[in-house]
């Protein structure tokens, strides 16, 4: 039961938006789509919705096949990212307008909207029109009017990308409650990784077109299935490398990375992906850069370097502001992938 | 706006504009007023005296009152029917791929460079029985004895509706292509259906450029005369055509005269209408 | 999906219908006005181009039409600079009246325009006739020249005072770069509109100025002739190729307010 994607692509002439795409979603669960800007995650959202069509794949709800049903026949509700509050009428008569078709009298249709109403906590502005209510009040309307059908699932594109943070982090607690109150499955769209992290049980991480991975925010940090993952998650830094003689070095400098690899499985004649985190590095190493500036945060000492044309951070493990460091990287902090011929 | 600001109002560039304004806008409604009512003669120049003699002719019995009514009512008619065609269609063009939306602007405003002397003309060729439409049906058979198709009210109905039809696409592609299509995305997936989120959310939410092509369909078509008189019959004329027949009989009084009726006539419809229907257009934020 | 061709297919039929036969009756070789032509030939366009009366027509049209615009476009500059310039109770009257010709019924003003005229003594002249179709078509480049400022972003003026450039030199070297295509989009407007304007150079023409919306409406009093068909074509093959121009350039896009992704 639940929703499942199986094998989702979609092509628009000569381009492939998405890829094979597998998704597997528990019901009830809260589940983020996570990616950078073209990854295809607005365009899964919208083939779960039924505004999309698929050109391979299938995709089940609630045991049923849905790929070719109607939007209307999906029992889902969604909240666009301009929110599509109509202009022409107020905070009630938005909430009241899918209610219309549903089979309710008058007063039921009133009574279910004031509820709606209340669950997002704009009873008092349920005279307004669209054009005298902020922001933050517009989301909750969308949010209400999306609810109005009892869907069992929601679909959100990117709802909070025009708030500010505070009203972002109230909002999307908002989300959460009414979720595990009402027991439905959410499915949200965010390029804010954060804001994925926080709120979802899962979280589907998405580039170009592809589900790189699908998992507890906590599986995505400590075991990243892809090189996109480990990098994009958790903020890491990338370093080509090669395996001889039990050490790890750098590609092109051949400097030293570590000595420590025999725990990996590493074989030379081979390029790898390397990504470590701020922390992962220690003064074992041969790794040179450059230091730009410094910072202390919450206690720690960072270095922001130049190497290559990225700009990493690395713990400051020397004293003072040296201007050239030189380190190596603690490999069981962090991970490695055979590299792809087009790198 | 823009910080950069004179002391002075820049006389060189604005007394010449001055001059242009007084010209040709304040100038003629002066003389206007002054030609209509001054006594009928048959020459540009002015009556020997201020009087009311061509309003006096004009509201004699009711047929200039009742032309102008027919013509308001014309014209209401040529509207609602040029909005029932364009509007669709002008939704349809809106969705299309960036090269063809394109191509059918270029299009429709070529279409539109074409004055009413000329579309007029051709109108009356593919109306006629020797080179036209009747003559065709009638040697393939479908039509038996016909004449020509003009002058006569449908024709000149046909020929204004066609005139005002690439100005109102050409007016409403701009808020048509900016509408939000999660809207109606939005309206289907609540189950509505194509027919109910065209009438329930579209059409209220293009309320205003709806209103103002109308209005200016109105204002257009009143203000020609070469298609009806060219293609309707006497009894099918527009009010303007006989300001013009009366200009061109150096009748002048008399053609200012109904010429401000007419204006007055048009003045006091438009501003009746804002009063009554303008205010609910603030609202709308979607386009 | 296919009722959508159909009625594009229908509105492309209905709109150029007429300019079909127009054309393929101005290549009849007999005097009728017979649709298929039942003899092809260039005859009539011959006729046109060895008329004199025909030709004249046609440059007065033209000479009139390029003078219009130009003169219109000056004095929407003028008017749109200055009210963007200030956003004054003045430069607001300025720009609605100056506009107001264009806004009344076209009878109407063709009317009170023939009489200003008359008095000046410009009746039956082309100056008349320039003089009405400016006034009457300024309002186009006055409309497309304010659309051009307001894409001009305050900060930069802002940016441009503050690195020490004189009001002139702003204008010169910001404001009359980012604008001219919107102006010319304009006049190029005007000057199409000037071409096949009938009504008020009727008014004006005082039966011895003969443009050729003027000389076509005039022979059709006289029954049908294949060289009436020979200036319409003209005239949309014309306006064709002006719209076809503005619409590579760009501007038309940005003149109705529509994205346009390439």
């Amino acid at each position: 039961m639940g929703l499942q994607a199986q094998d989702v692509s979609v092509t628009l002439g000569q381009t492939a938006i998405l890829k094979g795409v597998d998704l597997d979603i528990a019901p009830g669960k809260f589940i983020a789509l996570l990616g950078p800007s073209g990854c295809g995650k607005t365009t899964l959202l919208r083939v779960l919705a039924g505004l999309q069509e698929v050109s391979a794949g299938a995709v089940f709800f609630e045991g049923k096949n849905i790929t070719i049903a109607k939007p209307a026949d999906r029992n889902c509700g969604m909240v666009f990212q301009s929110l599509a509050l109509f202009p022409h009428l107020n905070v009630l008569e938005n909430i009241m307008f899918p209610l219309k078709k549903l089979d309710l009298t008058k007063s039921e249709r009133l009574e279910r909207a004031l509820n709606l109403l209340e669950m997002v906590h704009m009873t008092e502005f349920r005279e307004r029109p669209m054009s005298m209510i902020s922001g933050g009040q517009a989301q909750r309307v969308a949010i209400a009017r999306a609810l109005a059908q009892e869907p069992s699932l929601l679909l959100l594109d990117e709802p909070f990308s025009a708030l500010d943070a505070e009203l972002r982090e109230e909002l999307r607690t908002e989300i959460r409650v009414i979720q595990r109150k009402l027991g439905i499955s959410v499915v949200m769209v965010t390029h804010d990784q954060h804001e994925a992290f926080t709120v979802s049980d899962l979280v589907g991480v998405m580039n170009e077109g592809k589900m790189e991975q699908v998992g507890t925010p906590d599986d995505l940090i400590r075991e990243p299935a892809t090189s996109f993952v480990a990098k994009f998650v958790g903020q890491r830094n990338h370093i080509s490398c090669f395996y001889r003689d039990g050490g790890l070095y750098e590609a092109g400098t051949n400097n030293l990375i570590s000595h420590s690899c025999s725990s990996i499985n590493l074989s030379p004649y081979t390029k790898y992906d390397l990504y470590y985190s701020s922390e992962a590095i220690n003064a074992k190493g041969q790794i040179e850069v450059e230091a730009l500036y410094y910072r202390n945060l919450g206690g720690r000492n960072e270095i922001c370097a130049r190497y290559k044309e990225q700009t990493i951070w690395i713990h400051n493990l020397w004293s003072g502001q040296p201007d050239r460091v030189s380190f190596g990287i603690d490999l069981s902090e962090s991970f490695i992938f055979e590299a792809n011929d087009d790198d | 706006m823009t910080t950069i600001d004179l002391r002075k109002s820049n006389l060189l560039t604005t007394l010449p504009v001055l001059l242009f304004v007084l010209l040709t806008s304040v100038l003629p409604i002066c003389f206007l007023l002054s030609n209509a009512f001054s006594e009928s003669g048959n020459s540009f120049d002015q009556g020997s005296g201020l009087s009311l003699e061509n309003f006096r002719e004009i509201f004699y019995d009711s047929y200039y009152i009742g032309r102008m009514l027919y013509t308001v009512l014309l014209v209401f008619l040529v509207s609602v029917l040029t909005l029932l065609v364009a509007l669709p269609l002008t939704i349809i063009i809106a969705r299309l791929r960036n090269f063809w939306r394109s191509t059918w602007v270029v299009l429709l405003l070529a279409s539109l460079a074409l004055s009413e002397v000329l579309t007029a003309y051709a109108w009356q060729i593919i109306l006629s029985k020797s080179s036209g439409l009747p003559g065709w049906l009638e040697s393939l058979g479908l039509l038996t004895d016909s004449n020509s198709w003009w002058p006569g009210f449908p024709a000149m109905l046909l020929v204004l509706v066609y005139f005002s039809i690439p100005i109102a696409m050409v007016m409403l592609l701009p808020p048509v292509s900016r509408m939000d299509r999660s809207f109606a995305d939005s309206a289907r997936m609540m189950g509505f259906s194509k027919i109910e989120v065209f009438l329930k959310i579209t059409l209220p939410i293009l309320r205003k450029p709806i209103f103002q092509t109308g209005l200016l369909m109105f204002l257009l078509n009143t203000g020609g005369f070469v298609i009806s008189q060219q293609l309707g019959r006497p009894s099918d004329w527009m009010f303007s055509v006989f300001i013009a027949d009366f200009m061109r009989s150096f009748n002048v009084p008399f053609a200012v005269a109904l010429a401000l009726c007419l204006l007055l006539t048009v003045v006091f419809l438009v501003g009746v209408t804002y009063l009554l229907f303008g205010r609910q257009g603030v609202n709308s934020r979607a386009v | 999906m296919l009722y959508k061709l159909f009625s594009l297919l229908g509105l492309g039929v209905f709109l150029y219908a007429p300019i079909f036969v127009v054309f393929g009756s101005s290549l009849n070789s007999s005097r009728q006005m017979v649709f298929p032509p039942s003899d092809p030939s260039m005859l009539w366009y011959q006729a046109f181009f060895s008329d004199p009366s025909w030709t004249g027509a046609l440059v007065n049209s033209v000479v009139i039409a390029c003078v219009s615009s130009i003169l219109a476009m000056a004095l929407a500059v003028l008017v749109a600079a200055e009210a963007w310039r200030r956003n004054s109770k003045f430069s607001r009257f300025l720009v609605g009246s100056i506009s107001l010709p264009f806004l009344i019924p076209g009878i109407v003003f063709a009317v009170s325009i023939s009489l200003v005229a008359s008095i000046f003594g410009l009746l039956g002249t082309e100056v008349g006739i320039i003089l009405g179709h400016v006034a009457l078509l300024v309002a186009i480049p006055l409309v497309t020249t304010q659309l051009g400022l307001s894409q001009i972003d305050t900060e930069h003026v802002d940016a441009a005072t503050l690195m020490g450039l004189s009001e002139r030199e702003t204008l010169f070297r910001l404001v009359l770069p980012i604008v001219r295509p919107y102006v010319i989009t304009g006049g190029l407007f005007a000057l199409i509109i000037s071409m096949n304007e009938y009504v008020v150079a009727f008014m004006l023409s005082g039966f011895s100025v003969e443009t050729l919306p003027i000389k076509i409406y005039n022979s059709q009093r006289y029954g049908f002739e294949p060289t009436l068909s020979v200036g319409t074509i003209i005239y949309i093959g014309f306006s064709l190729i002006v719209l076809s121009y503005i619409a590579i350039t760009g501007k038309l896009w940005s003149l109705l307010g529509m994205k346009h992704s390439e």
